[in-house]
């Protein structure tokens, strides 16, 4: 007898799979049933926790994204008060001695939300990560590296931080070309968006790659390894870059830390304090300058817009000459004292408690 | 353009979008625009040795089948066969050749430099150029009547499925598929799709990570111990039986949803007792490739015992070289003739009373002994050189030391390959390799969720080549 599901190929594979739709819920409903197991806080905390133990010594991003998602564990349980929250890349972690820091606030803690090559564009994009409170100083530390022309995105960065409310920020300041080149990338997104288990994928493998324990130096094909790839594309690509390209590039970063600020700022005021960061005065190109110098104005601008505290480098006072450079972009010890010194200096000053600091 | 990418997905997606709405003789047109772009994607050059192949096998499967004179027949398919190996050659092996006779002429006081050639490996020559071949010479032993239509035959040369990595299939199996129109019955979809969610866990999840255990340990980065290499060879097993089944598995599932019927290039080759049943059962497509095309052209075993083993022999040594222009390969082919030959020594001498005899656990015995002999064979294929294959068997017979890394190893290899070993066992118990479609809903629908989650968490980010990609 013939059966009447067998079909030629013309009719389509639903019709001959009638209860595909089924399976396919079924299918789908003990999935979001794990993907809510690993979103629990006990599970959340034990993972990161297994990381944690799990971080070489060469594994700064893996080290950043550990201490954030802990931070937004914990975030649940807080009775919030008023804190210090540093903001920035990893200029922050070598500029600020943050132990110093909460000795000298007398009683406001100061809490770290730095991460590694986190721009103006992943600023934005983890802002519901930056586990900032209504009530929070917000110190961000901003130089032209993070605002230079770079791939706006980068998903072995950006997954671990990925929320809907991020994608959604970030999306408008894509040009069509971008976000259609860029195709993969937002799949990746969209699924670490939707899924606790695909945004910590690469930290999940992690931990079942090295179960025995962390052979340190052998990181093959871990979450550093993949963002390094994605570090090493970056500088191919501006190599490439036209000027046009470039300029577009740069005003995707501008736009993204002109809504970012917005966003700080709003209800903040004059307690969000951006201070105008420095680079090593030996590796500074005319190029740099440019940006430097189109980062102060704007920063001014948006100042006065937003009624945000803006700290200029002559308003902090201070220059960091060759000697307290540890590379070109990040502060040794006698440039970290200095930093941190102002900053503090700051607060004596115009304490973080104050309506108006 | 990797059947675990997101570009492949978007691609199969648009092409059987269009293929459900054509007629079949619209689909072959489509299947081979479509595959010369999947093909192309790797690099558009490597289009025109694949067209001088499918175009040479057309041809002269078409003056083979014409001709009245055996002699001309036997001049037309020695066109194809030299052209064929003539590519194969040329692009696989010159540097080897050269570099191994450059070395030679070193090792006797002549030492002389070849003009050198930067040569790029096509990707999937090996595959696609067996399969043309074996169509030439079963038009030749009139096994088959040679196709009047180029698109047909060039769909079935270049058919996206398994045109980089197999199954090779054969002419008289795949061809008539595309002679007429295809049916897709619910089951067909059904296994396709059972085997695309089956390959990429295989690939993604099991192969993928396991090389980030066993690259470390071949690349000198670990400690050497002899846990260590055991463990690293445990997990090179597996990484290359889920590598390459994986992208089989993929393959006869898209294959599946197309209407076509691919060959099982697999079944379940690591429960294999002796090395005979372990090429039953491994890369399936390729060892009766050999058998048919090689081994029974060389006499098989009709010729006494003596000449069969050389036959085996030989013919395992040329399947070594197959796999790649290294000494490794070609030591790791000469090791499998040995096993098969002992083998058949044994059978010979002893018979199979003994297995018989202890029952279940002779067959364990059994198992056992073939799995580390199999293993030990790995280590020759995956080692660089042959100092660093010797090193790692020293270190096996000599240092016993273990490490928790180690033994970490060897947990997240078990933890990944649980759902695969559970279903092997099933497949083999059955002797049915759809039983995971056969079992009820419930167990099917929590076996498919189990992929899943498994996919989506602990898949390797990014694409990886697929190993078998570079033979």
């Amino acid at each position: 007898m013939h059966d009447p599901l067998e079909s030629s190929c013309r009719q389509g594979v639903l019709s001959v799979f009638p209860r595909a739709l089924g399976y396919l819920f079924l299918g789908m409903g003990l999935f979001c049933l794990a993907d809510w197991a690993v979103r629990t806080p006990p599970a959340q905390a034990r993972l990161w926790d297994a990381v944690g133990r799990r971080v070489g010594a060469g594994d700064w991003f893996m080290g950043n994204v550990v201490e954030m998602r802990r931070i937004k564990i914990e975030e649940a349980t807080w009775a919030h008060q008023r804190e210090v929250i540093l903001v920035g890349s990893s200029q922050v972690a070598a500029g600020f001695d943050v132990s110093r820091l909460n000795e000298g606030m007398s009683g406001i803690a100061v809490r770290r939300m730095s991460v590694g090559d986190m721009d103006s564009v992943r600023v934005l994009f983890a802002l519901p990560y930056l586990c900032v409170g209504k009530n929070d100083v917000v110190v961000w530390y901003v130089s032209a590296r993070d605002v230079a022309a770079t791939s706006p995105l980068q998903p072995n960065w950006m997954r671990p931080f990925c929320s809907w409310r991020g994608i959604a920020e970030i999306m408008p300041l894509l040009g069509r070309r971008d976000a259609i080149t860029s195709w993969r990338s937002i799949a990746d997104l969209f699924l670490a968006a939707s899924s606790e288990l695909w945004r910590s994928r690469d930290y999940s493998r992690h931990i079942l790659l090295n179960l025995g324990g962390l052979n340190d130096p052998i990181r093959s094909n871990s979450a550093q390894d993949q963002l390094q790839q994605d570090l090493d594309k970056t500088v191919a690509m501006r190599e490439r870059l036209g000027p046009a390209e470039q300029a577009m590039l740069e005003d995707v970063q501008f736009a993204a830390l002109g809504r970012a600020l917005r966003l700080l700022a709003q209800g903040r005021g004059k307690q969000l304090i951006v201070m105008e960061g420095q680079l090593n005065p030996q590796s500074t190109s005319p190029e740099v300058k440019r940006l430097e110098a189109r980062l102060d104005t704007m920063l001014g601008t948006w100042a006065e817009e937003f009624g945000f505290t803006y700290l200029s480098r002559a308003d902090q006072g201070i220059e960091h000459p060759v000697s307290e450079w540890k590379d070109s972009t990040h502060l040794n010890a006698i440039g970290r004292s200095k930093l941190t010194g102002c900053l503090l200096e700051y607060f004596r000053h115009k304490p973080a408690g104050s309506s108006n600091p | 353009m990797l059947f675990n990418s997101l570009t492949f997905l978007v691609f199969f997606l648009v092409v059987l979008t269009i293929y459900y709405r054509l007629r079949w003789r619209a689909q072959n047109v489509l299947i081979l625009l479509s595959s010369c772009l999947f093909y192309g994607w790797w690099d558009y050059r490597f289009l025109i040795l694949m067209a001088v192949s499918v175009t040479t096998d057309f041809f002269t499967g078409l003056a083979i089948a014409n001709s009245k004179n055996p002699v001309q027949k036997k001049w037309f398919l020695a066109v194809s066969i030299v052209i064929n190996l003539g590519i194969l050659g040329f692009f696989k092996y010159f540097n080897f050749f050269v570099h191994s006779l450059e070395r030679l002429l070193d090792s006797v006081g002549l030492p002389f430099l070849f003009p050198g050639l930067n040569i790029v490996l096509p990707v999937g020559i090996s595959f696609y150029t067996f399969q043309s071949m074996s169509y030439s010479i079963d038009v030749y032993r009139s096994q088959i009547r040679p196709t009047r239509r180029y698109v047909e035959y060039a769909a079935f040369v270049s058919f996206f499925p398994q045109l980089v990595a197999g199954p090779i299939e054969r002419a008289s199996h795949l061809l008539p598929q595309f002679q007429g129109p295809r049916r897709v019955s619910r089951e067909r979809i059904q296994q396709g799709l059972w085997l695309i969610l089956w390959g990429l866990y295989k690939k993604v999840v099991v192969a993928d990570n396991l090389s980030a255990i066993v690259d470390p340990v071949f690349g000198w980065h670990e400690p050497l111990t002899g846990w260590m290499v055991l463990i690293a060879l445990y997990a090179f097993a597996m990484q290359i039986y889920c590598d390459f089944s994986g992208y089989s598995d993929m393959a006869k599932g898209l294959a599946g949803c197309m209407g076509f019927d691919l060959m099982h290039n697999f079944r379940i080759p690591y429960l294999a007792r002796n090395p005979q049943m372990f090429w039953k059962r491994w890369h399936v497509s390729l060892s009766t490739w050999l058998r048919d095309y090689l081994y029974i052209s060389m006499g098989g075993n009709r010729m006494g015992r003596a000449k069969t083993y050389r036959n085996l022999f030989l013919t395992m040594l040329i399947g070594g070289l197959w796999h790649g222009a290294a000494w490794t390969f070609v030591c790791w082919g000469a090791y499998q003739g040995v096993l098969l030959i002992v083998h058949r020594a044994w059978v010979e001498w002893r018979g199979t009373a003994l297995r018989s005899a202890w029952g279940l656990p002779g067959k364990i015995i059994h198992w056992v002994i073939m799995f580390h002999a199999i293993c030990l064979g790995w280590l020759l294929f995956r080692a660089d050189s042959m100092f660093q294959a010797w090193l790692f068997i020293k270190t096996l017979a000599t240092d016993f030391s273990g490490s928790a890394r180690a033994s970490g190893h060897f947990m997240a290899m078990v933890l990944l390959c649980l759902p695969l070993w559970l279903v092997d066992c099933a497949q083999e118990k059955s002797g049915d390799l759809d039983a995971p479609l056969r079992v009820p809903v419930a167990l099917k629908v929590l076996l498919i969720a189990i992929l899943a989650i498994m996919i989506i968490g602990l898949g390797n980010t990014g694409t990886k080549q697929f190993i078998y990609f570079q033979f």
